[in-house]
């Protein structure tokens, strides 16, 4: 997919709009290149079944959002919360990439955070969109990430969610994106604890340096480095996977290697090892000069060694978010196709690329920053 | 506030210094210890194992906190391998406490291998065996049927769930008749206390045969045998009428590959005088037979062995065995044939990962009780093989009871207390500060042994020796040669 898929939406109030409404589309109309959505669903705030419209023109009628752009890709099926003029997609029927929007609020504030945090309480808000929501699910996702801010943030709720999925999908797989830190705490790991499915929830947690301040700096918490090695190691014991995440940057690279064999030491029992490009959004805008690389020859020195020391150990080893022309071609197989279809663009030059149907392609907001080489001829 | 205002207060971001925690030159040593390698480079290992080489004078700037003398990233370096802490409350006490803990782990176990010596009776008269007998005589010289059940009946009663039962001799087989009695009657009480047993007959291979080995292959009994060397070394090491040990053993390994299949068959050796001269020839005829590893194992140094001249040879003797052995196979993992060591793999699997390897001589605490427990033919229990050894000595200090006790009495045996102490080397003079420690293991029935002190004197012990000089050897390879440190890996890794 080269467009991008739009999270949210606003509209314009009319009377009687729903305070928090989430409900499931049940039709789409097109006449003359006007869309009118409808939503069935419940006031999460009443507890009251009813129907909500979306339109794109402006409509006078109660439960009902209008004047709103951009609405086309939504399909029959997928799941929009409402709240005041505000429209979120909550879940698409027709994604690999579903993700659970725990809360924004987070414990760390990372230099490159593509999603930067605010300290402001949603997460009951949150959690009561995805209770209904899994309610209305017909079919298990393929997958589902948990993201945030930081989830964990959640607590008892994040359980309770958990569960309820599992149990109407056992099969499904979840993947929780997590700073770990707050797993290093005994009353957190406790209520964890409470997770019935265990194998199927992977903690994909990021460690960025075996030198605690450089990890420090990089996540902005002091200590944040003692309690994530911690809270690997804690998590692990009660039977979660865990998949330890490296964001390649100007700060983490030097010492890769490094990180790597502490991984080996440390963390023998991880399941995978993700080398991850940097997103240009959000706070990376704002620390560009500290974080993009421009000794490009020692960071590829490094990531090749790195990924030759973890998979001479036999660990399950990738690369994400890295198209394939900038990355050597002896690192082409750990390279796996990894952006989530709402944030994932390829260059124009990239439709004449003999590579591109097992590149990763682009995240959307780096594409202005990317210089690609397409492959013309088979490599 | 206002989101905008809230945003612009994240954003305010501090630098690097801001969470340094160390204060002016003021680090902290966390437990370590160090030595020398050849190449006047120092070698600094974790009180987790994780090893350092750093260069030369490193250990005193550490100590004289001179640490503006010391490189940024092998700075970083100390931090990252637990050698040194920034700040006073070492923030990653927890970590290591894990991490000792899964270094350690073996000693949470109980014995897994429960060896049977079934019969004392063997056809084979070998230089330095000292617990046979060639005799017809049944009734003295193998076990009962009711000590065995006892035995047995000891063994389920024992915690672990999956245990291997292992059948020695004098030459095993020659009762086996026996064996059959005791694997059917393991099995049936085994399921009634949900317990998995693996079986392991020891032999010489003479009394082999398609008989005895459909049965293990029934059984899924694993067939391990002797094998000291080329023909001449072997039938001089291995005697017996008719001067034939060899040809028995490569008839007897040919019919086991048939009918049980190579992966259930393995070969150990005995190191004597006369093996010395030979490290190559004998890992040669281990690669004859197909097998892709060898055990170079000295002769146990003590007892009958230290007064027979082809068992009573010096450490020093035996090092130069093992490193030309050790080279060897070295050039033909390099030319591409994949052969490894089993004593430099039990080490590199301490020294390359997180974990530890379950052999009674390099445990600390000690692998007695945690590891194995010997079931005598006459009905007494031993801690260890070689306890039978000095129990021929007359001596029975690891002689912890017999088939008739149970384990209440056999484990309050004062000997377990007394091993609880002299097994851990962590605080053994000469081992609490040696630079291969956590690696290694205390041994306190080979000190007993040889030094009358289960504690032992470190300067004159060959065990200390031994193991110094293996690891000395292991180190500065690592240290000179890049290519031997992936050939090691594949070691640890394949096993």
């Amino acid at each position: 997919m080269n467009e991008e898929i739009k999270l949210s939406w606003k509209g314009k109030i009319h009377m009687s709009s729903s305070e928090l409404f989430v409900g499931r589309v049940i039709s789409k109309e097109i006449k003359n290149q006007e869309l009118s959505v409808i939503l069935e669903g419940k006031d999460l705030k009443t507890d009251r079944f009813k129907l909500f419209y979306l339109d794109s023109t402006d409509r006078l009628e109660d439960n009902s959002l209008s004047n709103i752009k951009g609405l086309n890709d939504i399909e029959i099926g997928d799941i929009i919360s409402v709240k005041n003029s505000k429209i979120r997609s909550v879940y698409r029927t027709k994604s690999n990439n579903n993700f659970i929007f725990a809360t924004i609020r987070c414990n760390s504030n990372c230099l490159m955070c593509s999603q930067p945090p605010l300290d402001v309480d949603d997460t009951l808000e949150n959690y009561l969109i995805w209770n209904y929501t899994i309610d209305l699910l017909n079919n298990s996702p393929r997958h589902l990430t948990i993201t945030g801010g930081e989830p964990t943030l959640l607590g008892e709720r994040l359980v309770l969610l958990i569960n309820k999925i599992l149990d109407k999908f056992p099969d499904l797989l979840i993947t929780i994106l997590s700073n770990g830190r707050m797993l290093a705490l005994e009353n957190v790991i406790d209520t964890l604890s409470n997770i019935r499915y265990r194998k199927n929830v992977v903690f994909a947690i990021p460690l960025y340096s075996d030198v605690y301040k450089i990890h420090d700096h990089i996540v902005q918490a002091k200590d944040a480095f003692y309690q994530t090695c911690l809270g690997i190691h804690k998590i692990s014991s009660l039977g979660f996977p865990v998949e330890i995440r490296v964001v390649l940057h100007k700060l983490s690279n030097p010492r890769l290697l490094s990180l790597s064999k502490f991984i080996h030491k440390n963390f023998p029992f991880v399941y995978h090892v993700t080398f991850m490009g940097l997103e240009i959004i959000g706070y990376t805008k704002a620390n560009k000069s500290e974080l993009i690389e421009e000794n490009t020859t020692m960071a590829e020195e490094n990531l090749l060694a790195s990924l030759k020391f973890l998979s001479s150990w036999k660990y399950n080893v990738s690369i994400y978010n890295t198209p394939l022309c900038h990355i050597p071609e002896s690192l082409w197989s750990y390279a796996k196709q990894s952006i989530s279809d709402w944030k994932n663009s390829f260059k124009p030059e990239c439709e004449r690329c003999l590579m591109k149907k097992d590149c990763s392609g682009f995240f959307t907001w780096n594409i202005k920053y990317a210089k690609v080489k397409p492959f013309l001829e088979k490599p | 506030m206002e989101i905008n205002t809230l945003r612009k207060e994240f954003r305010k971001f501090q630098n690097l210094e801001y969470y340094n925690d160390l204060i002016s030159n003021n680090i902290k040593l966390l437990p370590f210890n160090f030595k020398r390698l050849n190449s006047g480079k120092e070698l600094l290992i974790s009180m987790v194992g994780d090893y350092l080489i750093a260069p030369n004078g490193t250990v005193n700037y550490l100590l004289e906190k001179k640490i503006d003398k010391i490189s940024e990233s092998l700075y970083f370096d100390l931090l990252s391998n637990h050698i040194i802490s920034d700040s006073d409350d070492i923030k990653s006490l927890e970590l290591l406490a894990n991490r000792y803990r899964a270094k350690k782990t073996n000693a949470f176990n109980f014995a897994q291998l429960h060896i049977f010596v079934i019969t004392l009776r063997c056809e084979h008269t070998c230089q330095y065996c000292q617990v046979s007998r060639v005799s017809q005589n049944k009734e003295k010289f193998d076990f009962s049927h009711l000590n065995l059940f006892k035995g047995i009946n000891l063994m389920l009663a024992s915690p672990e769930k999956d245990i291997t039962m292992e059948f020695q001799g004098g030459e095993a087989l020659l009762a086996f008749d026996l064996i059959k009695d005791a694997i059917a009657y393991t099995k049936k009480k085994a399921k009634l206390v949900n317990k998995r047993i693996n079986y392991v007959i020891c032999t010489n291979l003479a009394p082999i045969n398609n008989e005895i080995l459909e049965y293990c292959k029934l059984e899924k009994i694993l067939v391990s045998c002797s094998l000291d060397g080329h023909e001449e070394l072997h039938n001089d090491n291995r005697k017996r009428p008719g001067r034939n040990s060899y040809s028995l053993v490569e008839k007897g390994l040919n019919l086991s590959f048939d009918i049980v299949g190579r992966e259930n068959v393995s070969a150990l050796m005995t190191t004597t005088t006369l093996s010395l001269q030979h490290p190559i020839k004998i890992i040669d005829e281990y690669r004859k037979f197909g097998f892709n590893s060898v055990f170079l194992r000295p002769i146990s140094p003590y007892g009958f062995a230290t007064k027979n001249k082809n068992s009573n040879y010096q450490t020093v003797e035996f090092i130069k065995f093992y490193s030309k052995g050790l080279d060897y196979i070295l050039e033909l993992n390099r030319n591409g044939e994949y052969f490894k060591e089993t004593y430099t793999s039990i080490l590199l699997k301490k020294i390359l990962t997180a974990y530890s390897e379950n052999y009674v001589d390099l445990m600390s605490p000690s692998g007695l009780i945690n590891s194995v427990i010997v079931y005598d033919y006459d009905g007494k229990i031993f801690l260890i093989d070689e306890a039978r050894m000095l129990a021929q000595m007359k001596d029975f200090t690891f002689q912890i009871g017999t088939v008739d006790d149970n384990w209440e009495t056999l484990l309050s045996n004062p000997i377990i207390e007394k091993i609880g102490d002299a097994g851990v080397n962590d605080y053994i003079a000469g081992c609490s500060t040696c630079a291969y420690n956590i690696y290694c293991g205390a041994d306190p029935v080979l000190h007993h042994a040889t030094q009358g002190d289960m504690y032992g004197f470190r300067p004159d012990s060959s065990f200390c020796q031994r193991n110094m000089s293996v690891l000395d050897i292991i180190f500065n390879k690592i240290d000179n040669e890049p290519d031997t440190l992936e050939i090691f890996k594949s070691w640890v890794n394949n096993e």
